[in-house]
């Protein structure tokens, strides 16, 4: 799905919360239906042009984005859009447990960082939480 | 021998501090103005200032972050002969390293100056205290007195091991500050790892911060390194750490003193040379009165604590950061850089910002959505929840200022002084005149499109109507 800057009406009607979700062919299915199954409004990306797409235009509102880096080339390429994070929450998910490819992982100042073979509910468990932190309101702004 | 400046108008003052200061063996200079203090505070060596608050051509405390930066970053104390809490508190927010009554002897005097010269002797020994000119502060912007005293707190920091407590309210940038004492620390090339204690559900923080083997619970189906071992060389970064279950409190304040922990089904223990840095919005010492978080804990957390400050009380810095933040959005969303209108800057400043600086970056997002192709930022891009209460606490303002006008003419003002009047009349004269301005602006924003000013306000569609009516107020669209 993309999500193109139409007219100002589209944003403003937003809702109050942007959470993506970026998974590289459909990677990670299991998690992908878990997040599916939470009452909870997400975007989904495939690929990481149409990530970078919807990177490049204004939130308004707070963001968490989900990101399975289902390969080391697929995490150097998310470290690349790095600056494009500045404001956004990140769970991210790793494709193996090397103590380099975690280091590179925390590159990214993830909230939440864990494994593609990991359980789904836990990176469900984190999601709701997050998102229940930032709906509260001591939590103004993004 | 050090060199100490002695800025102060009084000319009997500088002749008592100079004796004391020849007299311990340091040379000496004097400035009668904060213009020639200044000036030689920048052309010298200086190591230590003696400061006035009271000069003939400003504020030394409105001079304090100027002296301190200067080249050989002096230590500055400062000396008035009008003592005042809020003036001390001031001072030694923005970097002072003393604050002191005139009326004191010499030989007290002397004191603040002895520790102030062991202080930088020992950090210069140290020679890893970064100034903070040289500071990698990335999105740290602004530089008024009170953000440059914690940046100044940072470069300490970064030169030793020591934890540290990053306080503030929400949205002051506490992780901000916490990776700039890593950036610039020995650990910069190790990890920065993340511990967000809030957005961590109970049952999984001791398994993630500490790791488990293979089977250790229903469900580790396989073995985890913990988020301490992950630090390891590098910092670990404990976000909202008042949030951390007070079950798990003993277990990490024993990882602290010790560096050493055992894995969740582990019959060994590992080490982790791991720098704690935690942050808080919430009130510590408050929970351990409570119960809920422990003194212990909160002791080792507390070795060097960096408060930082609201928004609203660096104000200064708010047009610096949304000229900083603008370009940033305009440069990631392929925009042309925005001017920003007087009143644009002025709504900005008035405002209080609850939310500090993200509620501020926030707010600057949602203008450019507004804005869009437009070249200039007008306060109408804001969003209407911030323009709403600038507007509201202008005529506040206005109306009490007015009513204080009447009411003195009458004998009586409010408020302050009695008769009060009654709760009641005051009530709906401040609904009345909130009810009249709200729906001007709202119709004003959504430019008579009454659907959506029914979505931005939260009022029903009779409501609405109801209010509009009863103001005269056009309902166009």
């Amino acid at each position: 799905m993309t999500y193109a800057m139409n007219n100002r009406t589209d944003w403003e009607m937003k809702p109050k919360m942007n959470i993506l979700f970026y998974a590289r062919n459909g990677a990670a299915k299991g998690l992908e239906e878990t997040i599916r199954s939470l009452p909870l409004d997400v975007e989904f990306y495939r690929n990481a042009s149409e990530l970078l797409e919807r990177l490049r235009h204004p939130f308004g509102d707070p963001a968490i984005a989900v990101l399975v880096a289902e390969s080391t080339e697929c995490l150097e390429e998310l470290l690349v859009l790095r600056h494009l994070f500045r404001n956004v929450r990140i769970i991210l998910i790793l494709p193996e447990r090397e103590s380099s490819t975690v280091s590179k992982g925390h590159d990214l100042h993830a909230r939440f960082l864990t494994y593609i073979d990991s359980d789904p509910a836990e990176v469900a468990l984190v999601l709701n939480k997050m998102v229940e932190k930032l709906k509260a309101p001591a939590h103004k702004g993004l | 021998m050090a060199h100490i400046l002695i800025i102060d108008d009084d000319e009997s003052t500088r002749y008592s501090l100079s004796r004391m200061v020849r007299r311990m063996g340091h040379t000496c200079a004097t400035a009668p103005t904060l213009r020639e203090g200044i000036g030689k505070a920048t052309s010298e060596e200086v190591d230590v200032v003696f400061l006035d608050v009271r000069m003939p051509d400003g504020s030394g405390l409105d001079a304090l972050p100027a002296i301190r930066h200067t080249g050989s970053s002096p230590e500055v104390i400062i000396i008035t002969g009008y003592g005042d809490p809020d003036g001390a508190e001031l001072a030694l927010k923005s970097g002072a390293w003393d604050y002191m009554e005139k009326g004191f002897s010499v030989k007290k005097m002397s004191l603040p100056l002895i520790r102030a010269l062991q202080f930088r002797e020992e950090r210069n020994t140290r020679g890893q205290a970064r100034s903070v000119i040289s500071l990698k502060r990335e999105d740290i912007v602004g530089s008024s007195s009170r953000l440059m005293a914690c940046l100044d707190q940072v470069a300490s920091a970064a030169g030793s091991d020591t934890n540290v407590l990053v306080t503030g309210e929400t949205g002051t940038g506490k992780e901000l500050f916490a990776r700039a004492i890593h950036e610039n620390s020995p650990r910069a090339k190790r990890s920065f790892v993340v511990v967000d204690c809030a957005a961590l559900p109970e049952t999984l923080v001791e398994s993630l911060l500490f790791g488990h083997e293979k089977g250790a619970f229903t469900g580790a189906d396989k073995v985890r390194e913990g988020l301490i071992r992950q630090a390891d060389g590098g910092t670990l970064f404990l976000d909202e750490v008042g949030e951390l279950p007070i079950s798990l409190q003993k277990a990490f304040l024993r990882v602290l003193q010790e560096h050493r922990f055992r894995p969740l089904g582990s019959a060994r223990e590992l080490k982790s040379d791991f720098r704690l840095v935690a942050a808080t919005n919430r009130d510590l010492d408050r929970m351990v009165q409570e119960g809920s978080f422990r003194e212990d804990l909160l002791f080792r957390l507390k070795s060097f604590t960096i408060e930082l400050p609201p928004l609203r009380e660096r104000r200064e810095d708010i047009k610096e950061l949304a000229r900083y933040h603008t370009d940033q959005f305009c440069d990631t969303y392929g925009l042309a850089p925005k001017g920003f209108s007087p009143e644009f800057i002025g709504t900005l400043l008035a405002y209080t910002w609850p939310g500090n600086v993200r509620e501020l970056v926030n707010s600057l997002d949602r203008a450019l959505i507004a804005a869009r192709f437009d070249p200039t930022l007008f306060p109408a891009h804001l969003p209407l929840d911030v323009r709403v209460e600038v507007r509201r606490s202008s005529l506040q303002r206005k109306t009490t200022s007015e009513e204080n006008l009447v009411d003195v003419a009458k004998g009586a003002s409010y408020p302050g002084s009695y008769p009060l009047p009654k709760l009641r009349e005051l009530r709906e004269r401040l609904i009345e005149q909130t009810e009249r301005q709200y729906p001007q602006d709202l119709m004003a924003l959504c430019h008579g499109d009454r659907f959506k000013a029914c979505e931005l306000s939260g009022l029903s569609e009779s409501r609405l109507y109801a209010i509009l009516r009863k103001y005269n107020i056009p309902m166009s669209g």
